[in-house]
């Protein structure tokens, strides 16, 4: 591999500049990303012992600490806020910096809040274990662990501001505006949810609509946007295709920012709400196919002719992976929200399927992906090694696809079952055993790859692996496509 | 590209930058149109929102529970079969007892073919008003699980209704029961809230023999 640069003729300015721009951003992202993979192996690990004790309940059932009531909510805190949420700010600030064409403000504070947010997560998860969680999902934590998140969450947002009102940059390029959007609605989501559940700000039912709207939109206004604008900059980015349309992109975004909102009553389908709220979380669920088929038909035609990447890229593989999953697990759920799916599938399985479709197969693997193009541009090193990018690739996604379809399938069953009242309880529970084994051993491939990946960044960040020998790819030819694709861009700027 | 060891300072910061560098273009918007297929449905899915919101308001009441409230019809309602009622009832009753009535072999006592099911209603209602511990015997067999008291939760009507369903379901064969007797046994355990043990209820029932053959 030489050093010649690829791709279509940059000037010399662009190309200091992006230089200078990632360089302002290496330590806060680098702090945020390690700290997000070393809450991914603690997720996993919590995972693994809550997935075990479903089949095996005596299997460390003497440790009060880690009781299934207690292991399980830390899983979930951990990867959303731990895990999932620092990954995204870590993508966030890479992505806004360069987008907007400066550098990143306040290096030093965006580092200290990644900090401080790590000792939202420690003090969190530790009082949960120790037995002062709450049972209101999403929001395990302790009242007192706000600030850690809330303090960060505004930092972001101001950082994330003030880029955009400095931008460099002409035009306002799609990421930019989910990324500004999710961060607005973090604080928001959050700060009213937890006035509202914690603070008694509403009281009976409408906490519980209030933790379900917070519950939902964390997942839908928060880490969706940014990860859909990050397959929104890599797809176009790695290929060096323009995206397919403007106009979809434009109501795609505005389609999610309406109707997401509504759509986190769907959990509380049968349970005693006032009926309109349901039927409008129904809708708003619904309505979700629109931003949803706008994302897939703008990727999917981005894509189209270059899809061979896909063998050479581990950025692109994971992301094209990630995106795909977001069309599939989108209209598995509006569809779920339905009240005729509801009375089979509310409180089985089936939920849990999806959620891991959702937050795994989508989420994750784009930020897998985004982590693979942006570790070695602020850390100037190349990942060591190829065959470690493909375990984790391998078990993440047959971990997670075994895990998604099992349970989606033994849950739909086990919903029928539960509803003839003829079958008698125990015997659902004897017909979902062997998928919960499954979902362990799938539940395994994942950590494997996750400290696959672990190993990895551990060695682009210790400089003992330092290569400099082209980018780490699946296939290690010199890809003909680049040729191909250099072409195809001069082509169109002679065009313009 | 550069020519090596250039003085330049841009040259030197590109060619310590590898990574940064061998990068296509920054991702730009296409202008492809819209399809129309896809506009069709968005229009689709907006007409079956509104549908589905004007189907299922529930009123848009705040105090109602069901998106399609049934309209109440004027006049006497027909009279419920207890039976019907007693089986919708005896779904609290599953988790122990489960569908068929068997219960759990050693854990919980069965209810098919036992004489406290069939045999004196009164002592039926008894265990139901006020729940019983164990140990106990059934059939034979000792169980020592506890269960718990269902005054609170049903009244009158229902319980006698839930009693009416199991003296009659899985080949049990008994009277039906009427509100009026358990409403006469809940009146007599006023003040007398305890669970029953196998001793005490065997007391209370001699009693309600006693007071019978008078």
């Amino acid at each position: 591999m030489s050093n010649v640069p690829e791709g279509p003729a940059e000037s010399r300015l662009e190309q200091v500049s992006r230089i200078l721009i990632d360089d302002s951003s290496r330590v806060p992202v680098l702090i945020w990303f390690t700290s997000s993979v070393i809450w991914l192996l603690l997720g996993s690990l919590a995972a693994m012992i809550s997935s075990i004790k479903l089949h095996h309940p005596d299997f460390l059932g003497g440790i009060e600490w880690l009781t299934f009531g207690r292991i399980r909510p830390v899983h979930l805190d951990i990867v959303f806020f731990g895990w999932s949420s620092m990954a995204a700010v870590g993508a966030l600030l890479w992505l806004q910096a360069r987008l907007c064409h400066v550098r990143l403000p306040w290096p030093l504070l965006l580092s200290g809040l990644a900090m401080v947010w790590n000792v939202g997560v420690v003090v969190g998860s530790v009082a949960v274990l120790a037995g002062h969680g709450s049972s209101i999902e999403y929001l395990e934590f302790p009242a007192y662990c706000a600030p850690f998140f809330a303090v960060p969450a505004l930092g972001v947002l101001a950082a994330n501001v003030k880029m955009y009102l400095g931008k460099n940059s002409q035009h306002t390029y799609v990421s930019q505006w989910y990324l500004l959007a999710a961060t607005v609605w973090l604080p928001i989501l959050y700060v009213t949810a937890m006035l509202c559940t914690y603070f008694g700000l509403v009281q009976g039912v409408s906490q519980a609509i209030t933790n379900w709207w917070f519950g939902h939109n964390a997942l839908g206004l928060w880490v969706t946007p940014i990860a859909v604008a990050t397959a929104y900059y890599l797809i176009p980015k790695v290929t060096g295709r323009p995206v397919h349309s403007y106009h979809l992109s434009l109501l795609g975004f505005w389609s999610l920012a309406i109707f997401y909102n509504w759509a986190g009553t769907h959990h509380l389908t049968g349970g005693p709400l006032p009926a309109w709220t349901i039927t409008v979380g129904v809708v708003g669920s619904m309505m979700m196919f629109i931003p949803v088929i706008t994302v897939a038909i703008n990727h999917h035609m981005t894509m189209r002719g270059v899809f061979h990447m896909l063998k050479t890229s581990p950025t692109l593989r994971f992301t094209v992976f990630g995106s795909f999953m977001y069309t599939v697990a989108s209209f598995q759920g509006s569809l779920e929200a339905l009240r005729s799916h509801q009375e089979i599938t509310h409180f089985t399985q089936y939920t849990i399927g999806h959620a891991h479709l959702g937050l795994y197969g989508f989420f994750s693997m784009i930020m897998f992906g985004a982590m693979y193009y942006i570790f070695p541009r602020i850390t100037n090193n190349e990942w060591s090694s190829a065959r470690l990018i493909k375990v984790h690739f391998w078990g993440s996604s047959i971990g997670v696809l075994a895990y998604g379809i099992g349970l989606c399938w033994a849950g739909w069953w086990q919903g029928l079952m539960m509803n003839d009242p003829s079958i008698p309880f125990l015997q659902t529970v004897e017909y979902v055993k062997p998928y919960l084994i499954l979902r362990s051993v799938s539940g395994a491939g994942m950590t494997i790859a996750h400290i696959a990946f672990a190993i990895s960044v551990w060695r682009i960040l210790s400089r003992h692996h330092f290569v400099m020998s082209g980018p780490t790819l699946f296939t290690t030819e010199r890809p003909a496509w680049r040729e191909f694709v250099n072409e195809q861009n001069k082509r169109e700027e002679m065009a313009q | 590209m550069s020519a090596p060891h250039s003085d330049n300072l841009p040259d030197r910061i590109i060619q310590m930058h590898e990574q940064a560098v061998r990068e296509m273009v920054e991702p730009r918007d296409g202008i492809s149109p819209t399809p129309v297929t896809f506009l069709l449905m968005c229009f689709f899915f907006t007409a079956w929102g509104g549908y589905y919101i004007a189907d299922n308001p529930g009123n848009w009441s705040g105090m109602e529970y069901n998106e399609k409230p049934a309209t109440v019809a004027a006049g006497p309602s027909a009279p419920i079969d207890p039976m019907v009622m007693g089986k919708e009832v005896f779904g609290a009753c599953t988790q122990c007892h489960q569908g068929d009535g068997k219960g759990v072999a050693g854990t919980y006592p069965p209810l098919v073919a036992s004489d406290y099911v069939t045999g004196d209603e009164r002592r039926l209602a008894a265990i139901l008003v006020n729940g019983i511990n164990g140990p106990f015997v059934v059939n034979g067999a000792t169980y020592s699980s506890e269960m718990p008291k269902w005054r609170d939760y049903f009244n009158d009507e229902e319980i006698a209704a839930v009693m009416t369903y199991i003296r009659n379901s899985w080949g049990n064969k008994a009277p039906a029961v009427g509100k009026d007797t358990v409403a006469k046994v809940r009146a007599e355990l006023a003040d007398k809230p305890n669970a029953w043990t196998a001793s005490s209820l065997a007391e209370f029932s001699a009693v309600v023999a006693k007071g019978e053959t008078k």
